[in-house]
């Protein structure tokens, strides 16, 4: 999957294919500033080019707004707003990751997608507590692909912190859940 | 094959609950006038055990058996239904009520869970011979080696009539065992008097099979009473033999009897029963319904955006195309009115409810008061009808509860003894009112404004109008317990009936004079997922307001627009000063637009009224509304969103909450200002002024 | 060709749970929901077997079973009404009225397809 073919989508099936076959699984692999960040391709419903949002009032600056997505509302993440980073502007290779998680359907923008890549995840290596430039807590560990270290995201933990979910529906919901 | 009948239960419970209120309502309406339709009710009663027995739901069966069985003696008028036989019937659809509650959300009702009424009720069915609910059939001696039997079966003529055909019969008897028939045809009249619709012949069989008596006699089941029938076991134990033949006759006889009884009554009761005007129905999941209405609306967006293309191309002179689009928005149009119109629910849904809490709450209270019902078939949306039933509830329990005199103090003030509480429905525009009308004492306008002073909600030295001071009692934290009422006050979840309605997007007024009684008077929109609303521009982002809150608006001027002390505007509005509220300051956006180039909208929310500046106004627009929580959190001053022709999304203001916000953040001062803003009663909607 | 079934009840839950049964047994179900509805359903297509419920508003199940007799269309075809325990004098008034047979309340599908094997020969 190349960087500028944003419209591609990443279905879950193939996601769930490769779970099933041992400890394997993938990740979506997308670049933020310098460096290859991961995500877990079951959380991944799409990939969409970046278009303008709607702003929302009163919303933390790393809110970039709501789109329209098949008659859903969805919102958007800046992760580099989210992760402190330099403010850069909005390229042809930008996309938006709209990922499904707690039950919620949220758009990430990052600075282009990199590649599906398969991965061991009894490889994964615990974060360390410093070096990379973002929280530990928004990390899941390390993993070493060729010759990269792609930084595997904990995307719940970002969702959570990110001003995105009312934590008493939060609360409610995973209650509600056990 | 098995089929598992657990998928119907859904359906079933539903039903039952559908009977449970017709049961009810039967009830109060016999405890009321003294007639009813007695066959209806012992229907509705009866419904609910067939079915319960059926899909398994036994608690249920068991505890209607009696039940029915009361409801059953009093159709046929032997058990007139006394006042305290009534109460325990409405106690009993109590215990149903429960009992299916439990049964839909999965749990087990306790075990002595009407058991109290269930005996209640079974002391009416004594003299009753109790059937326990079982077959007469003796149990059954099969399987003990392989029997003869010579069967001998003659028909009556009109068997065939019946619809039973003695094939059938043999046929299964053969499934059986070894069958040999032998054909009887004596019975052959002349071939002048033959009728080819009757049957002349009988027939003899003998069967050698392993089964028992009872299970033969089962074939012969449905023919019993149109055949003569005998059973001759040819090799098997005398003793046995002679026992079943005994069995037998009695029970015949007993059971030619009870039917002679029965079915002459049952003729009578045939004649009674009346029939009701019925409507057809088709039981369709609420979540297709949605995804219809999700859809339509996807497709009104969409033809608003095709619509939005064609105008483009009409520049160029291709205007049969635009014609044609339009045509073909009316039939979308019309199509979203048609798939709304199948959430549409009668508010009789709510309001049959009524008559019993007022009934029970009254008598409770030693009151006599009587309710009028108008308008049920009013319709509202069901998430809507679902979503009133809590506020209502409270309001009409108000009425009743604090509203009401009791019968003594009515009569010292000269007023009838019977109190009434009326709730009426009626459509305005797109709007449904509900009202609730008591003749009761009125609210304490005394009472409430030395509360609200206390409370720091009003000022003392304040000149308001009756309307400003019924308010108060809508205010959170207000309660005027320790004056007005005896058992809960009436300010008690005001708030919270106010704030239910409102997220409907509906509004509440009281009016109210003392010592004749009080109307609560509830506007709601007639469905929650399309709005009429204003397209309004801000900092280049478009967003919508509800067309309900808006009065007029109008273009500010430098004159008409002034700053106060406390560095708050208000603006001159037809002589009276308003609060000028700037949406820019509430959504922190960086708009410059001069007072003279803006647009001020004069809005209405929570019963105040203010302008909002914006820059400028786009256009009414119908709009599908969606919600933002379900990916995102709520949004102070967002009640939802929408998405416009050209697919982006556009967010709707909910002006109660900005006006909560900027009150709270110093932008707004509501009531208290030294230019007390006065006499804004006046709810008429002019028409929107576009300048 | 698969054989039509009328089930005539004013209980939706019991009128879907009797149309399912049927239905996965390969028969055609025609359903009506009152006995008047049920009369005229009745001669709209032929139909090899009616179940019908007592109790009804608008045309209770006796009166649907002697006016269906009354078509020479339904002289004999088999009609079986559904009835509860305790209501064993309607069995009597049924036949009188012209019905085959009965099915007794509370029932499961297997013990309306026995009922059914009784009076329609497959």
């Amino acid at each position: 999957m190349s960087s500028n073919n944003s419209n591609a989508i990443a279905t879950k099936e193939q996601g769930l294919m490769s779970v099933m076959d041992d400890e394997q699984s993938q990740f979506l692999t997308f670049i933020l500033g310098d460096e290859v960040y991961g995500v877990d391709i079951l959380q991944v419903q799409e990939i969409r080019g970046w278009q303008s949002v709607t702003p929302i009032p009163n919303s933390p600056k790393h809110i970039r707004g709501v789109l329209n997505l098949r008659g859903g509302i969805v919102p958007i993440l800046d992760l580099r707003r989210r992760f402190n980073m330099e403010e850069i502007e909005f390229t042809a290779h930008t996309v938006v990751i709209v990922v499904n998680i707690l039950g919620r359907t949220i758009g990430m923008v990052v600075d282009g997608v990199s590649d599906v890549v398969d991965f061991d995840s009894g490889t994964l290596k615990p974060a360390p507590d410093f070096g990379a430039s973002i929280d530990a807590g928004f990390i899941s560990g390390l993993a070493p692909i060729g010759e990269t270290m792609v930084i595997v995201l904990n995307v719940d933990e970002i969702l959570k912190t990110s001003d995105l979910i009312s934590i008493d529906k939060l609360t409610e919901e995973v209650m509600g859940e056990k | 094959m098995v089929i598992d009948i657990s998928q119907f239960n859904e359906t079933y419970l539903e039903e039952a609950t559908e009977h449970l209120g017709a049961l009810e309502t039967g009830l109060l309406e016999l405890e009321k006038t003294g007639e009813g339709d007695l066959n209806a009710i012992f229907r509705a009663a009866h419904s609910i055990k067939g079915g319960a027995g059926t899909f398994g739901f036994m608690k249920i069966a068991n505890f209607t058996h009696n039940l029915e069985g009361v409801l059953d003696k009093a159709r046929e008028g032997e058990l007139p239904i006394t006042p305290p036989l009534s109460a325990i019937l409405l106690q009993a659809v109590d215990v149903l009520r429960e009992m299916i509650d439990a049964a839909r959300s999965g749990e087990e009702v306790d075990d002595d869970c009407g058991v109290e009424v269930s005996k209640e009720l079974n002391s009416y069915l004594v003299g009753e011979a109790s059937d326990n609910g079982k077959q007469e059939v003796s149990t059954a001696d099969s399987s003990d080696g392989i029997r003869c039997v010579n069967i001998s079966f003659k028909p009556s003529p009109h068997l065939l009539q019946t619809g039973s055909d003695p094939l059938n019969i043999f046929r299964e008897l053969s499934s059986l065992g070894n069958i040999n028939v032998t054909i009887d045809k004596s019975g052959l009249p002349s071939l002048k008097e033959f009728n080819p619709e009757s049957l002349y012949y009988s027939w003899q069989i003998a069967l050698e099979t392993e089964v028992g008596l009872d299970d033969i006699k089962d074939v012969f089941l449905f023919v019993e009473d149109d055949a003569d029938i005998e059973y001759q076991e040819v090799n098997s134990g005398e003793r046995k033999q002679v026992e079943e033949i005994l069995e037998l006759t009695p029970l015949a006889n007993r059971r030619d009897d009870e039917d002679r009884r029965q079915g002459d009554r049952r003729q009578a009761s045939t004649q009674k029963e009346t029939a009701p005007k019925e409507t057809a129905f088709i039981r369709v999941e609420t979540g297709k319904v949605d995804q219809l209405i999700n859809l339509v609306g996807e497709l009104v967006t969409t033809g608003a955006m095709v619509s939005q293309h064609s105008q483009e191309l009409e520049k160029d002179g291709n205007d049969s195309l635009h014609k044609v689009v339009a045509e073909m928005s009316h039939h979308t149009r019309n199509m979203q009115e048609a798939i709304m119109a199948i959430r549409m629910m009668p508010v009789s849904f709510v309001f049959n409810r009524f008559p019993r809490m007022v009934r029970d709450t009254a008598t409770k209270l030693g009151k006599n008061v009587e309710l009028i019902t108008e308008g049920e078939n009013t319709e509202l949306d069901k998430t809507v009808i679902e979503r009133i039933v809590d506020p209502l509830t409270h309001l009409v329990r108000n009425s009743v509860d604090h509203g009401i005199e009791m019968p003594d103090e009515r009569e010292e003030s000269g007023k009838p003894a019977i109190a009434t509480v009326a709730l009426s429905a009626s459509y305005q525009g797109g709007n449904v009112i509900i009202k609730i009308t008591d003749d009761g004492k009125g609210l304490n306008r005394e009472t409430i404004l030395a509360k609200a002073i206390d409370k720091g909600m009003a000022n003392a030295d304040d000149n308001y109008s009756d309307e400003d001071v019924w308010q108060f009692i809508f205010e959170p934290g207000f309660s005027t317990a320790v004056e007005v009422t005896d058992v809960s006050g009436r300010g008690v979840g005001m708030d919270v009936v106010r704030r239910n309605i409102q997220s409907l997007g509906g509004t509440i007024r009281i009016e109210s004079i003392a010592g004749e009684g009080s109307t609560f008077t509830i506007s709601l929109p007639l469905t929650l997922a399309i709005l009429d609303g204003m397209a309004i521009d801000l900092s280049g982002v478009t967003y919508i307001i509800p067309i309900l809150n808006i009065i007029e608006s109008t273009r500010p001027t430098k004159d008409t627009v002034r700053t106060m002390r406390n560095n708050l505007e208000v603006m001159d509005f037809r002589g009276e000063y308003l609060p000028f509220v700037r949406l820019k300051d509430i959504f922190l956006l960086p708009s410059e637009t001069p007072i003279e180039q803006g647009i001020a909208i004069i809005v209405e929310a929570e019963n105040q009224q203010f302008a909002l500046f914006i820059d400028d106004l786009l256009g009414e627009r119908q709009v599908v509304i969606k919600s933002i929580e379900q990916n995102y959190k709520m949004v102070e001053g967002i009640s939802g969103a929408t998405i416009l022709g050209d697919g982006s999304v556009s967010l709707i203001l909910d002006l109660a909450a900005i006006m909560r916000k900027a009150t709270r953040e110093g932008l707004l001062n509501k009531g208290v200002s030294p230019d007390k803003i006065q006499g804004i009663n006046q709810k008429e909607k002019v028409n929107h002024v576009q300048q | 060709m698969s054989k039509t079934i009328l089930t005539v009840d004013d209980s939706a839950s019991i009128r879907q749970m009797v149309g399912f049964t049927l239905k996965q047994s390969g028969f055609t179900v025609v359903e009506a929901e009152d006995g008047a509805k049920g009369l005229v359903a009745a001669q709209k297509q032929p139909v090899d077997l009616v179940i019908t419920d007592l109790n009804m508003p608008n045309m209770n199940g006796l009166e649907l079973i002697s006016k269906l007799r009354e078509l020479p269309a339904f002289k004999f075809t088999p009609i079986l009404m559904l009835t509860t325990e305790s209501d064993d004098s309607k069995k009597m008034a049924g036949k009188e009225a012209g019905a085959t047979g009965w099915i007794v309340k509370p029932f499961n599908p297997e013990q309306l397809l026995k009922v059914i094997s009784r009076v329609l020969p497959s």
